[in-house]
């Protein structure tokens, strides 16, 4: 087989095996995505090349959020700890993107139990002067946004709180 | 018998014409330039926050990343030991894409290039956004490209060592188009998918999507102005509107980019979205990526009469 066969051979396979992925990933909840990402998964995770789209949907967010951690010593006392990012700026011009600000809000999702954990356990640490602390815990600060409507009648954003996650330190 | 051996033939030679055209391998130089500035702007931009989001002492210590359980997790930035150790690695990340952007050792440089992007995306997955992945997936392609074939130090090296043989007889460079092809569907793959994921949403089905898009203040680049414009009814309108363009373009971005006459229109809404996005939001490198996979649609498959080029690409003469 000469060179310019095998390497249209060779073409042709990754091809083939690049798009499986791309099927794979796109339908990993189908009983045929399973399948296809048992053999191309490996590939998917290790190049991080999986393809989850989905920006701004659904639907897009009507509000927007930060972590806030506060730290509960041995003794009852609650001690507001320094912020990842804190509330967002309300004027300016931001020119570069917070990577600490997607961070932050990765760490208030529902589902990161596990990151925030860590996280949480390197707050027991890096502030152990300020406690010692006995917890962590992970509030979330969300910020509605009104409906248009309400927006055109000149309401404005309104904050809430909630505990996310309170973790032991080690 | 025959009839099916004569559809066999044809479908070959349609896929072979398909994935393995000829095109100015210009397009794929133009292409390791602009993501090599597009791979380096990124990765300097991560400077400011560099340690805090992946330094061993960061709100994501190595631990906690190994820990995690994530499989094939591998990163330059997992060996670092101090901060010091962690900007050497940083800095030196940058030279694999200095050497894209002259087109010096390209498939490897364009190569590390990719496995700086994934030790950055393996030690914190937290950090990364849409536009990061489109690079990842990008750099993975046009390594596989001849993209130092033009346009590079590497072109101009075989250049003077052919001159030195007594070579002096001008050639145009030629590439097979099937990197090209592979951005063409990853690119119809994003549009098409984000559409459908987004068809269902109340938002986009009632146009105020892009009002809240750009209502939030986790993504605004100019908060008070933004708010200040969204005091206007028009601009409420316009948002309406746009909504809606933006789900009917993405819906049928396939088709449309598919079928040439209407592919400008493809193009041109796909570049005015992108330049919305990027001067109102933040969402990273994520505009620049899609409109760089734009290139892929400017190449125009060379001629395939010609026998050396049927030759060069392997189709039968």
């Amino acid at each position: 087989m000469d060179t310019h066969r095998l390497r249209r051979v060779a073409a042709n396979l990754f091809n083939l095996f690049h798009l499986s992925m791309i099927v794979g990933s796109l339908s990993q909840s189908h009983p045929v995505g399973k399948a296809i990402r048992r053999v191309t998964g490996p590939y998917e995770r290790l190049l991080g090349v999986y393809q989850n789209w989905d920006m701004f949907s659904p639907n897009a967010p009507r509000v927007s959020n930060w972590a806030e951690m506060v730290g509960l010593t041995r003794d009852g006392r609650e001690v507001a700890l320094p912020l990842i990012i804190g509330a967002p700026v309300e004027s300016g011009f931001r020119w570069r993107y917070d990577r600490l600000g997607k961070f932050d809000r990765n760490v208030v999702k529902k589902e990161r139990t596990s990151l925030r954990r860590g996280v949480a356990h390197g707050y027991c640490a890096t502030y152990a002067d300020q406690g010692p602390f006995r917890f962590i815990r992970v509030e979330e600060v969300t910020r509605k946004t009104p409906t248009p409507a309400e927006w055109l009648e000149g309401k404005r954003r309104t904050d809430a709180r909630k505990v996310v996650q309170q973790v032991a330190c080690p | 018998m025959s009839r099916l051996r004569d559809l066999l033939r044809r479908a070959t030679a349609a896929w072979n014409l398909f994935w393995f055209a000829a095109i100015d391998a210009r397009t794929y130089a133009a292409m390791r330039i602009t993501l090599g500035l597009l791979l380096l702007g990124n990765h300097v931009l991560l400077a400011p926050e560099l340690t805090r989001v992946l330094g061993p002492q960061g709100y994501y210590p190595l631990s906690v990343a190994v820990a995690s359980g994530a499989r094939e997790r591998w990163s330059l930035f997992d060996y670092p030991t101090d901060e010091g150790q962690l900007w050497l690695v940083f800095w030196l990340g940058c030279l694999p894409m200095v050497g894209m952007i002259l087109g010096f050792q390209s498939r490897l440089m364009t190569l590390l290039a990719m496995a700086v992007e994934i030790s950055v995306h393996h030690r914190s997955p937290w950090i990364q956004h849409g536009g990061d992945r489109v690079l990842r997936l990008s750099t993975l392609s046009l390594a596989l490209a001849p993209s130092g074939a033009a346009w590079s130090i590497d072109a101009w090296w075989a250049a003077r060592r052919r001159a030195a043989a007594g070579d002096d007889a001008p050639r145009s460079a030629l590439a097979p188009i099937w990197v090209n092809r592979l951005i063409q569907i990853q690119l119809v793959v994003i549009y098409v998918a984000t559409g459908v994921l987004k068809e269902g949403g109340s938002t986009w089905q009632n146009g105020t999507a892009l009002f809240y898009a750009l209502s939030s203040q986790n993504f605004q680049r100019a908060p008070a102005l933004t708010d200040a414009l969204l005091d206007h009814r028009v601009v409420h309108w316009l948002a309406s509107l746009g909504t809606w363009v933006t789900l009917g373009w993405e819906l049928s971005f396939g088709l449309l980019v598919l079928w040439r006459p209407t592919r400008w229109l493809a193009l041109v809404l796909g570049l005015a979205l992108h330049m919305g996005i990027f001067s109102t939001m933040m969402v990273g490198a994520f505009s620049p990526a899609m409109v760089w996979c734009y290139q892929a649609f400017f190449t125009v498959p060379l001629l395939l009469w010609r026998p050396e080029i049927r030759r060069a690409i392997g189709l039968p003469r």
